[in-house]
């Protein structure tokens, strides 16, 4: 106990509050830059995916995605609010709540609300939900990424397929599983699943949210200046990279439902 | 009765597995559709007993299993028991497989015994070249509900410098889509992250005036959508590549003094394609946007703020020249329409927002609606929001040059 205290102390003495200003990388152009995380243009981040992380919930999944996490908890199909109206389909209420120690600026702006209307849109047309009259699921999520500076678009992608997983987790009926990537363009180069660092600096940026199965997006958008050949190809990108999270994520469902039965 | 002496009545058109099935569902609302012939069964008993939950439930089910083998089928079948959308899915994949399927005993027999399927299947195929183009001709001919084609917009009237107060603004109306947006210039400090660039927020706001289900918070989600939609259009990327507002021409002193602009919509009557006119009427209001000119006193230290002077009477104008405009095309069945009022977006499935600037270069884009589209279609809808770019950036450029006009006059 006291070397722990002491060790404590000799942190403080040592500790400068000098404000943690990072170099700002210059965008280059040129074809042989690396990125950040020494990845290839084309290669998405580690991703770790597990289900059933939280008990209480009827369905759950914790995703990391190089440093984001993400849990989301699915609960439901219950008992739709008093006061909303009847509905012969089911409802979906989505909400991202994003930790206040999660950025640099203290506090939650904005943001959280267009990410859990984004999320819902994207998620919403892969569910039946005429499986569930009168009654509602939620879908609850938390999220946390290190490095972030606020809530940047690039941690979308993994909230949504997190997402879709945790609802599979839950038994809720879908079409097909929802899953996300979004490619950042930087000069005349196009990365893939870009972390924050590479986003600051981007040109412009696409995400799509895609069911592999059915071969269809739910979800679209793009920021930046692009020519139509350049959305092609970016798309096609995108939709090859979710093609291959979506086999992830199948072979993590069929691996938890396997460990349960035995 | 034999019933009221039996005390019994006899279902005999159905197996005991689906009527075990079906009072199942009545009771839990949960089914379980093991087979296709399951749902197929289930679908029938929901047509006869008004079950719609479990037809439409049974429907979206079977319309994934249709393919080029049991396509005609289900055609017959969809028919039968009135399932719009399995009728669609199957027949769109009949199409496809036109030239396969017309060798098949199947399809031979459906000419025999169903010839008025027949007919509905050549209704939507144009086999040969004069019916293909026969048909082209019937979709460029076509006419909405208002009269107009499916590419056209309606009238626009724009008049600008309407808010005394702002430093530009204009008036936009689209038919019955009527809104108004305020450019207003602020003198604030850049942020650390960009010392050299000016500082834009755009807001909308779905007042009450407009529907009375904006009340309250009820207009919330949709201003949400709308200011989140239109800064993606507006804004660029990140670096700001692509912006239809160059900051950096915002910029006073680098790191001390740049101007702040906040870009407002308001929606007093929403008659649909909100996004498109609010576009449109940003672009106007920023062209009548003068920006006053600023004089830096010369002398200050490094920490302080400069003291700055703002002219009365000199006003920089604006350049417009880049502003994308927006163009939503909704998708209604098979086809896409620009311009939507908002009896026609209840129909929509989906739509998408595609923001081009005068080069033809996409600069955002959003798609609103939840159902899934194919790739393909995405594709092909950019390509036609581009075509009609065109036409309504020469339309909008002419209205705004005659607003201004008309305000320089009166």
């Amino acid at each position: 106990m006291s070397s722990k205290s002491s060790s404590t102390t000799t942190m403080i003495t040592t500790y400068s509050p000098s404000p943690t200003v990072k170099n700002r990388q210059p965008i280059i152009k040129d074809v042989d830059w690396a990125r950040p995380d020494k990845r290839g243009f084309h290669q998405c981040r580690p991703a770790y995916l597990n289900t059933g992380t939280v008990n209480a919930a009827s369905g759950s999944a914790y995703v990391e995605f190089g440093s984001t996490k993400v849990i989301v908890s699915v609960f439901g199909p219950r008992e739709s609010k008093k006061a909303s109206m009847y509905s012969d389909i089911g409802r979906l209420n989505c909400n991202v709540s994003y930790t206040t120690f999660a950025t640099n600026f203290r506090g939650q702006g904005t943001e959280n609300k267009e990410i859990s209307s984004m999320l819902h849109k994207a998620l919403e047309g892969a569910i039946i939900l005429e499986s569930f009259p009168k009654t509602t699921v939620d879908v609850l999520l938390w999220c946390w990424n290190p490095v972030a500076v606020s809530f940047l678009l690039c941690d979308l992608p993994v909230v949504i397929s997190c997402a879709s997983l945790a609802l599979a987790d839950a038994g809720i009926m879908m079409y097909d599983l929802v899953t996300s990537v979004s490619v950042s363009c930087l000069g005349s180069n196009l990365i893939i699943d870009p972390i924050t660092e590479e986003e600051t600096y981007q040109d412009g940026s696409l995400m799509i949210t895609f069911m592999p199965s059915r071969h269809e997006v739910t979800q679209l958008t793009l920021t930046g200046e692009w020519s139509t050949p350049r959305i092609h190809e970016a798309m096609q990108l995108c939709m090859d990279a979710c093609c291959k999270l979506g086999e992830i994520m199948r072979s993590c469902l069929k691996d938890a439902a396997a460990s349960s039965e035995s | 009765m034999e019933e009221s002496q039996t005390s019994t009545i006899k279902i005999s058109e159905v197996s005991y597995h689906d009527l075990c099935a079906f009072v199942n569902y009545l009771y839990t609302a949960e089914v379980n559709l093991v087979d296709d012939q399951r749902a197929e069964d289930l679908l029938a008993m929901g047509e006869k007993y008004q079950v719609k939950h479990l037809k439409a439930y049974c429907e979206n089910f079977l319309r994934s299993k249709v393919s080029a083998s049991n396509a005609l089928k289900y055609l017959t079948f969809a028919t039968k028991y009135k399932a719009e959308d399995l009728t669609e899915a199957s027949l769109n994949v009949i199409i496809e497989n036109m030239n396969k399927l017309k060798l098949q005993d199947e399809y031979k027999e459906l000419v025999k015994k169903d010839p008025h399927l027949v007919i509905r299947i050549y209704d939507m195929v144009g086999l040969s070249a004069g019916e293909k183009h026969f048909i082209k001709g019937g979709i460029d001919q076509d006419l909405r509900s208002d009269g107009r084609k499916r590419l056209t917009y309606r009238p626009i009237s724009i008049e600008t410098g309407v808010i005394p107060q702002a430093n530009g603004s204009a008036r936009l109306r689209m038919g019955d889509t009527d809104v108004i947006a305020t450019v207003k210039a602020e003198i604030g400090k850049p942020s650390h992250l960009h010392p050299n660039r000016g500082k834009v927020a755009i807001f909308v706001d779905c007042s009450a005036i407009a529907s009375p289900v904006f009340e309250g918070r009820g207009g919330e989600e949709l201003s949400t959508e709308l200011s989140v939609a239109l800064q993606r259009c507006l804004l660029g990327g990140k670096s700001g590549a692509g912006a239809g507002i160059d900051l950096l021409s915002l910029n006073v002193m680098e790191g001390k003094i740049c101007w702040d602009l906040y870009i407002e919509g308001l929606v007093i009557n929403a008659d649909g394609n909100l996004l498109d006119a609010l576009g449109a009427a940003i672009k106007a209001a920023l062209s009548n946007t003068g920006i006053p000119k600023v004089n830096v006193a010369a002398e200050f230290s490094a920490e302080e703020q400069p003291e700055v002077d703002i002219s009365d009477e000199d006003f920089l104008r604006f350049d417009t020249s880049s502003v994308p405009v927006v163009i939503t095309l909704t998708k209604v069945g098979k086809h896409y329409i620009v311009d939507a009022t908002s009896e026609e977006e209840s129909h929509m499935s989906s739509a998408i927002s595609v923001s081009i600037n005068s080069r033809g270069q996409i600069c955002g884009l959003t798609k609103r609606g939840g159902a899934g589209v194919d790739p393909s279609v995405v594709l092909d809808m950019i390509s036609v929001a581009k075509h009609v770019s065109e036409h309504f950036i020469m339309k909008l450029d002419s209205e705004i040059s005659a607003a201004e006009a008309d305000e320089a006059v009166s």
